[in-house]
């Protein structure tokens, strides 16, 4: 035990002496973590900002505007033809709605002209306001119909309209699946980035073999499980401090929800920390070389977070790989963490905690086994 | 008392046998160098002895305690300077030696007073303090053997410890491994530099593909070739197109070492060769700038023994 916190202490001493090893070690990951967040934990505003082209001026264009005004979903704009496609590219709009000269001309005399939408982001952000324009149009179009070319009680019948439409008691409901989902994402891309992170035991062990201290540490009474222990312990409080920096990010300065306890994601973490620190020593013991253990860890890393969805659904995958993405810790950790934000218990994951639990023990035997079988101490480069 | 005893220890690497059923008795209190071109098996030897290797066959004891069977124990009993210099730049001279003196059971005041102790010893007690990426080669080189000698081991095992490193520090080391034999620890020493041996070790031990062909002090060595004189040859032109070959066809020559434009003939005594020597120089237009003859060394002996110099 006393040669496991010898190495310990030494290897936090030789590591973080160097002030700028607390970036690579420690921000580094956390700033990966930090930028999915912002990309897929942030949702954007649910508001459009809308630019209005009038080309027509005419009384129905002002009652357009004052309905799509009067919609809190909406922020209305007048706005160029000219202007439209600059406001579009530094995004001070979000869609244009152009106006044709002759609209309301067009409505009473019932060839309605259609209305342009000019926007940058497609259907996503179109469909809505499409859809509401169309209704308004339909309605225009079957007052114009019913009126038949009368002016005055075209008018009569559109301002009755607008004064009779049904009164809405609005309930605003908290939408946490919006939240849920960002932060399905943000956990995927946590868990990828603790992987690259477990690479701290990696990396530290691999520089030992390069200068040679690793070698004469295996001269001195230490067993391969002491070293291993030593620096699954080291890589263990490294994360330990990651994954609490995370989750206070999570919670205090991005404010996302993640729809579970904090304690519960912590264990989740945790549990899938020992299988990450498991993979990165398995990685370094059947590596003859840096070049070799870098290259096995952008193999095993990037297709096992792929398969085990990280980075989308797992039931978006044909059902062979599904089942395929079960033989990855990623999987069980993100059903983990589905299951608890589904309001699922403690023995609810228990088989994947085991199962985490079961994957970090393998490996590290592994990894132990490979080490104390290793030959080729002092040929490392 | 024996303090290293290796019993016809066998160990392959595949299909290469490294070490081929070797047996050696190492006294205590000595000073012994192992000798071998690169290849002969003396890392794997040393590497086996630490307990860093597993052995197919036979029996390895440090101490009278087996090195499989009781490996800490073994281990403690250990120093290790390797032939690459092992520390940490990011630590400082003192920092270093505590650090491997810590896995040693050492601790408190004992520790740093070895560690202490170590770096007076190897000249290092004004850099305690600083890093070694300010250090020369040569001071490196001397933390290197303080990490391994502050737990006070009984046996050192020295891999090449002089390499690449000036005459001032070369000849510190060498004094303090004499020093830290007088002190009561035994040696094993391995180098390239055929002069340190001589100067330095008591016994020898030759390997060549993973056997000792020949064991002994440097006198008894040298009686094993008592019977061949050496000639040294300086010719004018380095790049006289010399056939090692050519030469060795010569009756009486059994080895032949080219360095530069200096040819080391070997030939038996009884064969009296020197005139077909010279004539085969002459008779290929190369110009002889200095002939001398010499008594056999440690080095003739190894060109002897294996046919090969010991850089190979």
């Amino acid at each position: 035990m006393r040669n496991i916190i010898q190495i310990i202490s030494n290897t936090l001493r030789s590591t973080f002496r160097k002030k700028e090893n607390i970036i690579i070690y420690i921000f580094l990951p956390l700033l990966g973590v930090l930028l999915s967040l912002v990309i897929y934990g942030t949702p954007s505003s649910p508001v459009l900002r809308v630019g209005f082209v009038n080309h027509d001026n005419g009384i129905i264009c002002e009652d357009l505007k004052e309905v799509l005004s009067s919609n809190d979903g909406f922020q209305l704009s007048d706005v160029e033809d000219a202007d439209v496609n600059s406001l579009l590219l530094d995004m001070s709009i979000d869609l244009a709605v152009i106006i044709p000269q002759g609209f309301s001309e067009g409505v009473y005399s019932g060839t309605l002209k259609d209305i342009e939408i000019v926007s940058l982001k497609g259907q996503e952000t179109t469909a809505w306001i499409e859809q509401f324009l169309s209704n308004y149009t339909d309605t225009l179009a079957k007052l114009s119909a019913a009126s038949a070319g009368d002016r005055s009680l075209f008018d009569k019948m559109l301002d009755k309209y607008n004064s009779s439409a049904d009164k809405l008691n609005v309930v605003v409901l908290k939408d946490k699946m919006v939240g849920r989902l960002m932060t399905s994402t943000s956990i995927g891309f946590l868990i990828m980035f603790m992987l690259f992170g477990a690479n701290f035991t990696s990396s530290i062990i691999l520089k030992e073999k390069r200068r040679r201290t690793y070698y004469r540490i295996c001269t001195a009474p230490v067993n391969s499980r002491q070293y291993i222990a030593a620096n699954a312990i080291t890589s263990l409080m490294i994360t330990i401090i990651q994954i609490f920096a995370i989750l206070l990010l999570m919670k205090y300065v991005f404010r996302i929800d993640t729809g579970l306890s904090g304690v519960s994601m912590f264990i989740i973490l945790l549990m899938f920390s020992f299988t990450a620190i498991g993979i990165g020593l398995v990685l370094t013991a059947f590596s003859d070389s840096s070049y070799m253990a870098s290259t096995l860890s952008t193999l095993v890393t990037t297709p096992t977070c792929m398969l085990g969805g990280c980075f989308w659904e797992v039931e978006l995958m044909p059902k062979f790989m599904q089942r395929i993405s079960l033989f990855t810790p990623q999987r069980w950790a993100l059903d983990a963490v589905e299951i608890m934000q589904g309001g699922g218990t403690w023995s609810d994951i228990s088989l994947n905690l085991l199962v985490l639990a079961a994957f970090a023990l393998a490996l590290i035997l592994v990894a132990s086994f490979k080490f104390s079988r290793t030959e080729n101490l002092q040929k490392f480069v | 008392m024996n303090i290293v005893r290796m019993d016809q220890v066998t160990k392959s690497f595949g299909d290469i046998t490294a070490v081929d059923k070797m047996s050696l008795d190492i006294e205590e209190g000595e000073i012994f160098g192992l000798l071998g071109p690169n290849g002969a098996g003396k890392s794997t030897a040393i590497n086996m002895i630490t307990g860093l290797l597993h052995f197919d066959k036979g029996s390895i004891s440090v101490l009278g305690s087996d090195v499989k069977k009781e490996k800490m124990k073994t281990k403690g009993y250990i120093g290790i300077v390797p032939q690459e210099v092992a520390i940490y730049e990011e630590l400082t001279s003192l920092e270093n030696v505590k650090f491997f003196a810590s896995l040693y059971g050492l601790k408190g005041n004992e520790l740093e007073a070895a560690a202490l102790e170590a770096l007076e010893f190897t000249g290092l007690s004004e850099n305690a303090k600083k890093f070694p990426k300010t250090f020369s080669g040569g001071m490196k080189r001397r933390l290197n053997i303080a990490c391994a000698i502050a737990h006070k081991p009984k046996l050192i095992i020295m891999d090449e410890p002089t390499v690449g490193i000036d005459p001032q520090s070369r000849n510190h080391i060498l004094q303090s491994v004499k020093k830290l034999n007088e002190q009561g620890s035994t040696i094993i020493y391995t180098s390239h530099y055929m002069e340190e041996v001589e100067e330095i070790c008591s016994r020898i031990a030759i390997m060549d593909h993973g056997k000792v062909i020949a064991l002994g002090t440097c006198k008894e060595l040298e009686d094993l070739i008592s019977d061949r004189n050496i000639v040294l040859i300086t010719v004018m032109d380095l790049l006289s197109g010399i056939k090692e070959d050519d030469i060795k066809q010569i009756p009486g020559v059994d080895a032949v070492e080219i360095e530069e434009n200096i040819i080391k003939i070997s030939s038996f005594r009884e064969v009296s060769n020197m005139d077909k020597i010279i004539n085969y120089f002459t008779s290929n237009g190369i110009s002889i700038k200095s002939l001398e003859s010499k008594m056999p060394d440690l080095e003739a002996v190894f060109l002897a023994m294996t046919g090969r110099k010991l850089r190979d």
